[in-house]
Order: C-alpha cells, then sequence, then structure tokens
C-alpha cells in the first residue's frame, strides 16, 4: 500500500512538473522577391505564406529555426539571426476540446540590443504567432512562433 | 531596404512629400524591386486598416442620422414648448438661450462629432467574431481580418475568437503594430500575425 501511495506522489509531482514547462519552436523566415519560391523547410507554413500581406513576396527562406523549453515564470532567450527573443511563459489555460492554451509574453530584440516590440499573446498549444514587417537582410524579417504545452 | 528608404517609404504613402519629392521618390520606386515590394505590402496594411476605419464610420452613420434629426427638431421647435424659467435665472436662462441661439449649429456639430469619437473608438476596441473587414485579394475565399491597428508605445486589442490568438498587449518602440489574422486552414486555428511598422530607421 505504501509503495503504490509513494508511486501515486511521485506521479503527480512529475505531471505537475510536466504543466509548468512548454516546448517553444522560433524559426525564423526571410520574406523576400528573387522569385525562389517557398523554402522547402517552411512547407507548413506555405498556406500562410501565400496569403495577403506576405503574398507580396515570392520569396520565403527559412534563416533559422531553434527549440526551446520554457518553464512558468522564467524567462527563456533564444539568440536570433535578426537579434534576440525573450519568451516568458506566464500561464496555462484549458482552452475548449481540453487542448492547453498558454499566456507567453514575448520580447523581441534588434541586433543592437534595442527592444523591437514587447507583447503578451494568448494561444492554444500548437498554434503559431507571426511577427514580421521589419527590414532584414534586404528582405523582411518574419519570426514564427509556437510554443506546446507539455 | 535602408532605414533611409523606409522613411521616405512612409512619408511618400502619407503624402508628406512635396511634388519634386515625390517623383523623385517614384523613379526610385520604379528601380528597385525591393522598394516596390516594401510599398505594396505597406498599401496593403494601410487599406486594411482604412477599411476597418471606414467601416467604423459607415456603422455609425445611421446612429449620427437619428441624433442629428433629433438635435434639429429640438431646435425647430416653437419657444412656447420650452419650459418657462425660474424667475431667479431668468436672466442667465436668457443669456444662454440667447449664446445657444447664436452658436447652436457649433455646439450640435460638436456634440454629433464627439459622439461619431466615441462610436468610431468603441467600434475599433470591440471587434465582433468572424467580422471579415477586408479581401485583398478580391476572392472572398482569402479574406484576411484585422483585428487591431495602430497600437503604439503600448496597447490592448480585444480578440472574440477564443480559438484564435489573443493580443493583450502589445508595444512597438519607435513605431506601430497592426494586428492581422490568417483565415484557419484545414481545422487550425487562424493565424495571429503582428506587423511591425517603425518610424524609426534601421534593419533589425
Amino acid at each position: 500500500m505504501r509503495a503504490l501511495v509513494t508511486a501515486l506522489v511521485m506521479l503527480g509531482s512529475i505531471a505537475s512538473a510536466r504543466a509548468q514547462t512548454a516546448q517553444c519552436t522560433a524559426t525564423e523566415i526571410l520574406a523576400s522577391s528573387d522569385k525562389k519560391g517557398v523554402d522547402p523547410k517552411l512547407e507548413r507554413f506555405k498556406a500562410k505564406l501565400t496569403k495577403p500581406p506576405f503574398a507580396s513576396w515570392d520569396t520565403f527562406v527559412q534563416l533559422a529555426e531553434q527549440m526551446t523549453t520554457v518553464e512558468k515564470a522564467k524567462p527563456a532567450s533564444l539568440k536570433l539571426d535578426a537579434g534576440a527573443v525573450s519568451l516568458l511563459y506566464k500561464d496555462r489555460m484549458l482552452a475548449s476540446g481540453g487542448k492547453a492554451r498558454l499566456r507567453l509574453g514575448i520580447d523581441l530584440d534588434g541586433k543592437d540590443g534595442k527592444r523591437v516590440v514587447s507583447t503578451v499573446v494568448v494561444f492554444d498549444s500548437g498554434d503559431h504567432v507571426l511577427i514580421a514587417g521589419e527590414p532584414h537582410k534586404g528582405g523582411t524579417y518574419i519570426l514564427a512562433l509556437s510554443c506546446t504545452a507539455q | 531596404m535602408t532605414g533611409d528608404e523606409q522613411e521616405l517609404l512612409m512619408r511618400y504613402l502619407d503624402g508628406e512629400m512635396t511634388r519634386e519629392e515625390a517623383r523623385a521618390f517614384e523613379k526610385r520606386l520604379a528601380g528597385s524591386k525591393e522598394l516596390e515590394t516594401a510599398a505594396a505590402a505597406l498599401t496593403q496594411v494601410r487599406e486594411v486598416v482604412v477599411a476597418r476605419y471606414e467601416r467604423a464610420a459607415e456603422e455609425a452613420a445611421p446612429e449620427l442620422d437619428r441624433l442629428w434629426a433629433k438635435i434639429e427638431a429640438g431646435m425647430d421647435a416653437p419657444a412656447a414648448a420650452v419650459a418657462p424659467a425660474v424667475p431667479f435665472f431668468t436672466r442667465v436662462g436668457d443669456a444662454i438661450k440667447a449664446w445657444f441661439e447664436q452658436y447652436r449649429g457649433y455646439v450640435a456639430v460638436g456634440a454629433v462629432s464627439g459622439l461619431a469619437g466615441v462610436l468610431i473608438a468603441l467600434s475599433l476596441v470591440r471587434v465582433p467574431s468572424g467580422h471579415v473587414v477586408y479581401q485583398p485579394s478580391g476572392d472572398p475565399e482569402v479574406p484576411l481580418e484585422v483585428v487591431g491597428g495602430g497600437v503604439s508605445g503600448g496597447g490592448s486589442v480585444l480578440v472574440a475568437n477564443v480559438s484564435a490568438a489573443e493580443i493583450e498587449s502589445l508595444e512597438v518602440e519607435g513605431g506601430s503594430g497592426t494586428t492581422f489574422r490568417i483565415p484557419a486552414e484545414d481545422g487550425e486555428a487562424p493565424t495571429t500575425v503582428i506587423w511591425v511598422t517603425r518610424d524609426v530607421e534601421g534593419p533589425i
């Protein structure tokens, strides 16, 4: 009996710890008009990138993609091709259909270290939020962020 | 595109250039594919925001018409319909009445403009769920929805659709941010896009 209780407590602790983290992916994209189409690595974004306002460009190249595990209330930083992004996992809610909904603070800094964007976004686990519009390397910079609650 | 070019582009699109400056910039625009593309994208973003404002104004128009009619009816009412003033305030009342008679046009326009401002502001902050305001491609299958715009130096956008991302706060240093939604595909949630337009120059 004692062994069973211990096992249940341990399982509970593990589940609780998992609920406090999220796996985030930052995908950096450069949009330009070089007539080269969409980078095969960006296949999953193709439908979005061929719609306005992105339809103004015909070339989308993946600059980099990074993954990080963020812990609740602990800021995590990623160095980007265009600067850096800080993620702060603030909250986890339960959305319709049992899907997790995350509240995430995003601070995007330029290469010079100056803050470009500071935002708090609430989105479903696994969904993408895109931050775009800044000139970068002769094109336009797009940062696609996605987090999955664990 | 350099920061200088971006600033020139903003000035050009804002109509802040002199005729000579605009002509010179148009030549530059024609010679740069990148600049031309940026101009097209910025124009699209502006059209979305303008469409939203126009829609808000259209929605407010019937209410403003009703209010205007009410004000006009009140102004045209015979003097006998006005309740007699309390003797103590008779002179003050007369003075106010005389002032109003002289400036009633301005007062009415001021009241209507104020109400219009409030209605537009309310309409911009609370966007109804699934409210498509713009179809840039002309194709009804690919609508683009704006959920908030012109947020600069802090501000919030309320989004009604629960499954789509909500922007709780948005601050763009030295510029502004416009929030769009790209419609959902194959059971996915719509994708929220934060479009950054900075007033200051320089690549990120």
